[in-house]
């Protein structure tokens, strides 16, 4: 008994300082594998209301940019209401024939959001008060910003598409070919898309869009431009350097897409999978 | 004594909030990943207790977690560097000279003694951050240039802080 309080006392330094490791590693490890509804949420309330004080102060600075981008995206979301094409789908349709909202947008503002580390994430003012569940998508006025991966009553985080585990299924406007879009961790202005065949039309500037295969987005928001590409000769699929349409540095309005039969969708492809083999 | 404990409680306040509402909203860059907070741990008096040393690394670095939604990246890290203090502080501060509650100084370490002492802290503590961010070994050379740029940014940071504060505690 006497010996080991000896050794406690001698080695209590490295005692204390291996037990926190062992606390923060278990903390980051916990992080990593995106179990972190519990400790993040907890915390997720107190740092998101320090945060809205930091972005209400902040939002001036920014105003009148911001009136300004809204004003835009009204200008275009007018224009799409009155146009022609709407009156004219409408004389074809059987008046008996009740169309359903397939998407509902709930807008949201950024109160946190970071660039420049390997995994990043946007906070939003917006939680499961708002009706805002994980795995909704994340839309600026300009072009896709992430999925929402962690909810609390008032708050919300979403992977931004800067973080090395957000896969999205992404293809080239006007064309049919698919492939799978992600980011490298180095360079906030290039993410990579792959799979798309080498036979495919591409050229620089063309714009990179969602599909409808997530479940997560309508179909055609756009994600970014092409940079530049190359052909890996083995595997005969392009290699596609995309520069991302939303400025992540710069995030103010966003909207969270709500698709309002994302469960009806997977409860039945889930029953399709039900005979397959594990 | 209640004095100085006032004093240290403001910098640990100031430094996070410094850390959380100012330095982290820069994003200046990718290789450009500053953090100053750490100064909180490198000018605490010589003869602290170790222990509280080591809990304070990690209670501070778990609290700018907390709000980075970094799971214990930074607590871990500042635990490390915590850890190291004393070793580092033997290889480069005079033995003599110093009291109980002494305001580190630049001037009783002398500027290349000090600016070794924080370098190497600094250094330390970027490398487990950027390591553990990463998770992997994969990308070794990458985290390393991540360090040094990183590292020198920080350095420059917390010697204006540093100074800034001295000149507060001298008054």
């Amino acid at each position: 008994m006497h010996n080991f309080a000896e050794f406690f006392r001698k080695y209590s330094q490295l005692i204390l300082f291996t037990f926190l490791l062992g606390v923060s590693l278990f903390f980051i490890y916990k992080n990593n594998r995106y179990q972190r509804v519990l400790i993040f949420n907890a915390a997720n309330e107190t740092a998101g209301r320090a945060y809205t004080v930091y972005a209400d102060a902040r939002e001036y600075l920014d105003l009148r940019k911001s009136n300004r981008l809204l004003a835009e995206e009204n200008a275009s979301l007018r224009a799409q209401l009155l146009a022609d094409k709407y009156k004219i789908y409408n004389k074809w349709v059987n008046a008996d024939t009740t169309y359903k909202q397939t998407f509902t947008y709930i807008p949201a503002r950024v109160i946190n959001n970071s660039v420049d580390k390997a995994n990043n994430y946007v906070t939003l003012n917006v939680g499961s008060l708002h009706g805002v569940k994980p795995d909704m998508g994340v839309i600026s006025p300009d072009g896709v910003v992430g999925v929402i991966k962690s909810v609390s009553t008032h708050f919300s985080v979403a992977i931004s598409l800067l973080h090395r585990k957000l896969q999205l299924s992404a293809r080239l406007r006007g064309s049919s070919f698919f492939g799978s879009l992600q980011w490298q961790g180095t360079d906030e202005n290039t993410l990579v898309l792959e799979y798309i065949p080498s036979y495919a039309e591409i050229a620089v500037g063309d714009t990179v869009e969602t599909t409808t295969y997530s479940s997560i987005f309508p179909e055609g928001i756009a994600i970014g431009t092409v940079k530049s590409f190359d052909v890996d000769a083995d595997e005969g699929y392009f290699r596609i350097l995309v520069k991302p349409t939303s400025e992540f540095r710069k995030l103010n309005n966003v909207y969270v897409v709500n698709f309002t039969l994302k469960e009806e969708q997977l409860i039945l492809e889930q029953e399709a999978r039900k005979g397959d083999p594990k | 004594m209640t004095l100085n404990l006032l004093k240290y409680s403001a910098y640990f306040v100031f430094l996070i909030l410094l850390e959380v509402f100012v330095i982290a909203k820069f994003n200046i860059h990718f290789y450009f990943n500053p953090h100053a907070y750490i100064l909180f741990i490198i000018m605490l008096p010589v003869f602290t207790n170790r222990h509280l040393i080591i809990f304070l690394g990690f209670l501070m670095g778990f609290i700018v977690d907390q709000f980075m939604g970094t799971g214990g990246l930074h607590a871990a890290a500042t635990l490390i560097m915590a850890y190291m203090r004393k070793i580092l502080l033997g290889a480069f501060a005079p033995r003599e000279e110093y009291g109980k509650d002494d305001f580190l100084t630049i001037k009783k370490f002398g500027l290349v003694n000090f600016l070794f002492y924080c370098g190497f802290m600094i250094v330390i503590h970027h490398f487990f951050l950027f390591l553990l961010e990463l998770f992997t070994f994969r990308n070794f050379l990458f985290t390393l240039l991540r360090t040094l740029l990183s590292g020198t940014l920080s350095l420059l940071m917390i010697m204006g802080l540093h100074l800034l504060f001295s000149r507060k505690s001298a008054k």
